[in-house]
């Protein structure tokens, strides 16, 4: 019993023009694998004679008339690394592990590692069409500390991609928001869960993306969840949303003392992101009631530089909320007011 | 596949979406979902009303997902309910493989202590004179250690998990697994306090517990034939926890109580149909199979429903009261 989350880090809103060109292209290509679907013979073990045939009508002549067709022969099919890949990334996804390349290297592929880049276009393909998913590459962590800026500056070659993968529902919008929340474990505490993270994570990037603990554990207080959530006790709630990927703690004593940080998280960059945070903040101030809310949006996580346009006082409150945002500054009444707000969120969500 | 004309598109997707978050579905839970998906799927304004999903529907697009899915070993398999025969489906998963073992949420000693539980229900509470196939919530607890063959008539439960080699868990995360089986849909939980798998288990466990109690037992080397510990309705061909038993102690019938009606308007006679022996209806399969006897009902009128004897004292007074042949195979192990 597989799961992948409903998650809108697709972006939706924000590049609409970009998802508006892909999707019918993706499409096409989706039906072009279910109207072939629909005519494979059934897969059998004893495949080795057939190889050939069932590989491409199942793959499709276009992308899989490459080698993998050839190599058939030589023991498992393409096809069956496919599924294997397939289940290998549903079943991670249950327990919210990524799936790693290095995973995927020695589950899936074990001696076919030359294979990796076609069985994964093809599982891509499959996830897509048949499940309406896929996997999504989880983006590097990024350097913060100057010990990690140093550590990263004396390998020769930095990693440039993370080589792991969460699966995200590709489904348009309007889909996602009528499923149920997943029952794993149980609706209610996975309902509590997607909310806490993403008010979490909403707190972190609309205070420029990071935030010192105290400051956290201010939030916490202000929403009653300091000691406990409806999850679990708070601390453990943490420690889990860093395991599995939503939060980063970053501990850094370059400086003398040590300063505890936290960041999102990689999992919580795809599965939230801006567009998951622009939500909850939507959901939050109502357009009508704020004017011009998606530039502000835009603003507070600084997705466009500063304005050009000259700061008004909205802007320099959160430039100057910003800046002060690991030493506790007296907090404007504005922000008083916002925070206020925030907490009545969070409480509908737990 | 079912769905003729239309392609497989966003809306089967996201029913499977849906039905992968929940795990198990009866037609009364998919209706609103359905509907919520046809609504965002048809044209623009087209409201689909719950009641206009119909059950056809249901199965179209459950036909259109197995057919999306059984590539990659999973499948949507359905079952009626052994009590009411509404269906359920379920989805589920036909191999296991190192790739799905880590879609799990549970420990590796909860899942040794759910392990422990079916034993329980399937080989320590399923004999021949009693096919109770579940536990109630004293048997369930007091199986949180994990203990070898020569600790085992040693049940009292006073030591906590201060012994070495087994581990297994406390009893208070042997209460809270339990809850939490249930929560998850795995274990249904009877208002006499007995546990049972839920449809949704027997379908994803089925081709397990048959391998696992139906192989040759134990001994089973003075038994000639392969001892039958989980059998099928004679009706509707379903595995049974739930239902009626022949009289006749060495018949092997099994019906479920909704199969029992059409299955003697079907014969016109009450009798079972191998050995044809008056079927009385009072011999049953499960719980009830304590929950009827007179020991039961006499503790029940005592304490009025609560704290009990244990179950084991219950059975075996019970076995006083039937034409007892020895209690061996009854107490704990």
């Amino acid at each position: 019993m597989p799961l992948v989350r409903k998650r809108r880090a697709v972006e939706e809103t924000l590049s609409d023009e970009e998802s508006e060109a892909t999707l019918p292209q993706r499409r096409q290509k989706q039906s072009n694998i279910l109207s072939r679907q629909q005519q494979r013979p059934p897969i059998d073990d004893d495949q080795d004679d057939d190889d050939k045939n069932s590989d491409e009508a199942a793959l499709g002549g276009d992308t899989a008339a490459d080698d993998g067709a050839t190599q058939g022969d030589s023991g498992l099919t393409t096809n069956q690394l496919v599924k294997k890949l397939v289940r290998l990334a549903l079943a991670c996804e249950f327990s919210r592990q990524p799936v790693r390349r290095a995973d995927i290297s020695t589950k899936v592929l074990g001696s076919y590692g030359r294979r990796f880049k076609q069985v994964f276009e093809e599982a891509q393909k499959q996830l897509r069409g048949k499940f309406g998913m896929e996997m999504a590459e989880l983006p590097i962590r990024e350097k913060v500390t100057i010990s990690q800026r140093r550590a990263a500056q004396r390998t020769d070659k930095a990693a440039t991609t993370s080589k792991a993968y969460v699966l995200t529902s590709i489904l348009p919008p309007k889909y996602r928001s009528v499923l149920p929340p997943p029952q794993v474990p149980t609706a209610y505490l996975e309902s509590s869960y997607v909310g806490l993270y993403t008010f979490l994570i909403s707190v972190i990037c609309l205070s420029g993306g990071s935030i010192a603990e105290a400051k956290l554990e201010r939030y916490l207080e202000r929403t009653n969840a300091d000691q406990y959530t409806p999850v679990d006790k708070t601390e453990k709630l943490l420690q889990r949303l860093c395991k599995e990927g939503y939060l980063v703690k970053i501990k850094d004593s370059s400086g003398g003392e040590e300063l505890v940080e936290y960041m999102v998280g990689p999992r919580g960059k795809v599965e939230v992101g801006t567009v998951g945070v622009a939500g909850l903040v939507k959901g939050v101030y109502r357009e009508s009631e704020v004017g011009n809310l998606d530039a502000r949006i835009k603003r507070s996580m600084g997705l466009n530089g500063v304005g050009k346009k000259g700061r008004n006082k909205e802007e320099q409150r959160r430039q100057t909320g910003e800046a002060g945002s690991g030493t506790r500054n007296v907090p404007s009444q504005r922000r008083n007011m916002e925070e206020g707000e925030a907490s009545g969120v969070s409480d509908d969500d737990e | 596949m079912s769905d003729d004309g239309h392609q497989y598109n966003d809306s089967n997707r996201a029913f499977l979406q849906a039905f992968m978050a929940r795990g198990a579905l009866n037609f009364k839970e998919a209706r609103p979902i359905l509907a919520a998906i046809f609504t965002v799927h048809g044209k623009q304004g087209a409201e689909t009303a719950e009641e206009d999903v119909t059950e056809a529907d249901m199965l179209s697009y459950v036909a259109a997902a197995n057919n999306a899915i059984s590539f990659f070993d999973l499948e949507i398999r359905s079952m009626p309910s052994q009590v009411d025969r509404t269906r359920i489906w379920a989805l589920v998963n036909t191999t296991s493989d190192p790739m799905t073992q880590l879609a799990t949420m549970h420990s590796a000693d909860e899942i040794s202590y759910l392990k422990r539980l079916l034993d329980a229900m399937f080989e320590t509470y399923n004999t021949p004179r009693q096919e109770i196939m579940a536990i109630t919530d004293m048997q369930a607890i007091k199986l949180h250690k994990n203990l070898s063959e020569s600790q085992a008539n040693n049940t009292q439960d006073g030591g906590m998990t201060q012994n070495s080699a087994g581990k297994g868990l406390t009893m208070a995360d042997a209460e809270r697994t339990l809850k939490s089986f249930v929560e998850e849909g795995w274990f249904e939980r009877s208002r006499n306090g007995f546990f049972t798998l839920s449809p949704r288990a027997l379908m994803e466990l089925k081709q397990y517990l048959v391998t696992t109690y139906n192989g040759p037992g134990d001994e089973g080397e003075e038994e000639e034939e392969r001892v039958e510990r989980i059998k099928n309705c004679h009706a509707c061909r379903e595995l049974i926890t739930v239902g009626q038993r022949c009289p006749t102690r060495e018949c092997a019938v099994r019906i479920h109580d909704v199969c029992t009606q059409n299955l003697f308007r079907a014969l016109r006679e009450r009798n079972c149909p191998k050995c044809k022996a008056e079927w009385v209806g009072e011999n049953y399969v499960g719980e009830r199979a304590v929950t009827t006897t007179e020991a039961w009902l006499k503790g029940r009128r005592r304490s009025k429903g609560g704290a009990r004897t244990s179950g084991a004292q219950q059975r075996s007074t019970q076995l006083a009261d039937e034409e007892g042949a020895g209690e061996e195979e009854e107490e704990e192990e």
